[in-house]
């Protein structure tokens, strides 16, 4: 069984997760993080220590000069709390680690810029413990990087896709009223599809459909990936314990892939999905054939 | 140390303007590895040329690498690097960390420059980017002036700020929503630029849009000519302005503003109001976009959005000048936009005041007076009081 990373809003569902197919939990800081969550430093400290479970928390803001020290600081409360490791967007986040000697691992988790294996090779090579590849490339990219290198990315499989992030307050500056830590959702006008948007102080970002990889899963299960992430952001942890279940059922050949989409259809009707092997080669690799 | 100014160049055309308009170095892509896929980008016989003709007046040449590549976009990229460094290519800014250390190692002779791509917000981040050998940085353009100044005393790494044109609205280098909704590649330089869309905004099934219009993502451009004498006096290595899109009489207006504020700056220390109203009457004349600071004074709200798609600027261009004639100091000028005889006009050239006049007798090819030049690219002599050349541009009176 791959080692397989889950995220959680809330600390007590740690309690709900099965220790034989969840290795590890994704946690919101409070002031560091993209998600609506946000959990204390203390109840993160409680988590590391009692659960069981390898605690990576989400370091996934991009740091301005003003943030950097605040950041120093708690990646040293973070080292003492037991904490497994940080997944980052930031490369400021792998100096500091080094800076201050931190055996926290650094997971590089930038989302957009990690689309070929030379690139995760160099990543390696700097002393990156891992990082997950960029959501926006189709399947057969992935294998192939997974295969280069082997043993060592993070694969996001599920969870809605991030579109973008931006350091302005979209929805606060358009009704002109603080909009911090809230959800919204953003409708192309000429478009039925929703687009979820949170904004936070540190900005807005913007996700698209729901990633899902039911249909991958076994596949993933035997390729030289290190670990699987399932990273449900602002969806709720019920939501989370259900696609556990589900993914967990088509492992063991209880449903099929189809039926356990079906039935995470079923679970909330209100969510759009997008399969993984269904992540297209864009434009400019169709114009290369 | 004296701040580069640093133009871009849709291509050879622009490329030459920017030089004799002031620029100390300028940037483009070629027709591989580059963003901006729809600018008509450089061939390599384009990208020697460009370094004759830039080095000819002392001046350098970045050529942008700045895909983030997929895998087999590597193909071709170190026979390309080579290339370009035996043209005498200055430097190549990448966002790709195996793309600088390939060129590192097949073409030492360029400087490497990191990318705004890479979204570089701080002194742990320069630090990571100096420790793999990188020669410059390209700060993301949400680094306000505060955080500059915090910035700047700890590092030694050449910095590269942007001063003029569009905005990503997301982070550089972090946003896919092209890829997502059109499946053009963002990052591969097929920016659909769905951020500029129009959006309904929705929270718990209850309808936010306001009366006045929906909610864009869109950014106004940047203009940080007021902040031109500060980010001067931090001496950062270059001032950017973006734009490898524009036409050459923005890019003309544009290098021509900031070169004479800078030229100003270094010839007493600082910039007077009247000089910064000059410069700004030199910016405008190219807008084609609302402006704003940028992030440089600090977070904003509405100010820094376009959430109306008819705020458009009106065209001051009139036409480019294609001969001279110096004993009978005629022109041929190229019509650009409508204009009539009585007309008051401004000739701008790469040196020099503006010079105002009025268009009086124009003749067409057959040598007939035209009354209204209407008819773009048009050719048409007209009597100038000054010596032209062909990088001259005649605008309108500005409103």
């Amino acid at each position: 069984m791959k080692k397989l990373f889950v995220s959680v809003n809330s600390l007590d569902t740690v309690k709900k997760l099965d220790r034989n197919l969840v290795e590890g939990v994704i946690v919101n800081s409070q002031g560091f993080s993209s998600g609506l969550s946000a959990h204390s430093i203390e109840k993160i400290t409680e988590l590391a220590h009692h659960s069981n479970f390898k605690v990576i928390v989400r370091l996934d803001c991009l740091y301005s000069e003003g943030l950097i020290k605040d950041v120093r600081v708690y990646l040293r409360y973070l080292e003492e709390a037991d904490v497994y490791g940080v997944l980052c967007t930031d490369l400021a986040v792998k100096v500091l680690v080094e800076e201050e000697k931190l055996s926290l691992k650094v997971i590089y988790a930038p989302e957009t810029l990690l689309t070929n294996c030379y690139d995760v090779e160099e990543m390696r090579n700097e002393g990156f413990d891992h990082c997950v590849i960029s959501k926006d490339i189709p399947l057969s990219d992935v294998y192939d990087i997974l295969n280069r290198v082997q043993n060592y990315c993070w694969l996001r499989i599920h969870g809605p896709i991030l579109l973008s992030y931006s350091a302005r307050h979209y929805v606060s500056s358009y009704l002109e009223r603080n909009c911090h830590n809230e959800l919204f959702e953003l409708q192309e006008s000429t478009r039925n599809d929703r687009l979820a948007m949170i904004e936070k102080e540190a900005g807005s970002w913007l996700y698209g459909a729901c990633l899902e990889s039911f249909g991958e899963i076994r596949n993933l299960m035997s390729s030289p990936v290190d670990a699987l992430v399932i990273d449900n952001i602002y969806l709720s942890d019920d939501y989370t314990l259900r696609c556990l279940e589900l993914y967990k059922s088509v492992l063991s050949g209880k449903l099929t892939a189809e039926q356990g989409i079906d039935l995470l259809r079923a679970f909330d009707l209100n969510i759009n999905y997008s399969s993984l092997s269904e992540i297209r080669k864009t434009v400019l690799d169709k114009e290369k054939k | 140390m004296r701040t580069e100014l640093l133009a871009p160049a849709g291509d050879l055309e622009r490329l030459k303007v920017a030089i004799v308009y002031g620029a100390d170095a300028v940037y483009f892509g070629g027709k591989q590895f580059s963003l901006r896929a729809r600018a008509s980008n450089f061939t390599l016989e384009n990208i020697r040329e460009a370094c004759e003709f830039a080095h000819s007046y002392g001046k350098r040449v970045y050529v942008t690498v700045n895909i983030i590549p997929h895998t087999g976009d590597f193909e071709g990229l170190e026979d390309y690097l080579r290339t370009l460094e035996s043209y005498g290519v200055d430097g190549i800014i990448c966002a790709s960390q195996s793309i600088m250390k390939t060129g590192k190692k097949v073409a030492p002779g360029m400087e490497y420059h990191i990318s705004t791509q890479q979204t570089t917000l701080s002194s742990a981040g320069i630090k990571y980017w100096q420790k793999l050998g990188a020669d410059r940085v390209v700060l993301g353009r949400e680094v306000t002036l505060e955080q500059l100044k915090e910035i700047k005393p700890k590092t030694d790494m050449p910095l590269e700020v942007f001063i003029h044109g569009g905005m990503c609205a997301n982070y550089s280098g972090r946003c896919t929503i092209s890829n997502h909704l059109t499946n053009r590649d963002a990052n591969r330089g097929g920016c659909a630029q769905s951020c500029r869309w129009f959006y309904h905004s929705w929270q718990d099934e209850q309808l936010l849009d306001r009366d006045d219009g929906l909610l864009s993502m869109g950014s106004k451009d940047m203009c940080a000519l007021d902040n031109l004498e500060n980010l001067l006096k931090l001496q950062v290595s270059s001032l950017k302005i973006e734009g490898r899109m524009k036409t050459a009489y923005y890019i003309a207006s544009i290098v021509k503003g900031y070169r004479y504020a800078m030229d100003c700056y270094y010839e007493k220390g600082y910039i007077t109001e009247e000089e910064l109203r000059k410069a700004s009457g030199l910016l405008q004349l190219a807008e084609n976009r609302e402006t704003f600071p940028g992030f440089y004074n600090g977070q904003f709200g509405r100010e820094g959005q376009l959430y109306n798609s008819d705020n458009t600027v009106t065209q001051t261009f009139l036409a480019n000048v294609l001969d001279y004639d110096e004993q009978t100091g005629e022109a041929v000028l190229e019509v650009r936009n409508h204009f009539e005889k009585g007309d008051k006009a401004v000739i701008m050239n790469p040196q020099g005041d503006e010079v105002p006049f009025v268009l009086e007798r124009m003749l067409d090819e057959e040598g007939n007076e035209v009354e209204i030049a209407n008819k773009p690219m048009q050719r048409l002599r007209v009597k100038v009081p000054v010596k032209v050349n062909s990088y001259t541009f005649i605008h309108s009176e500005r409103k």
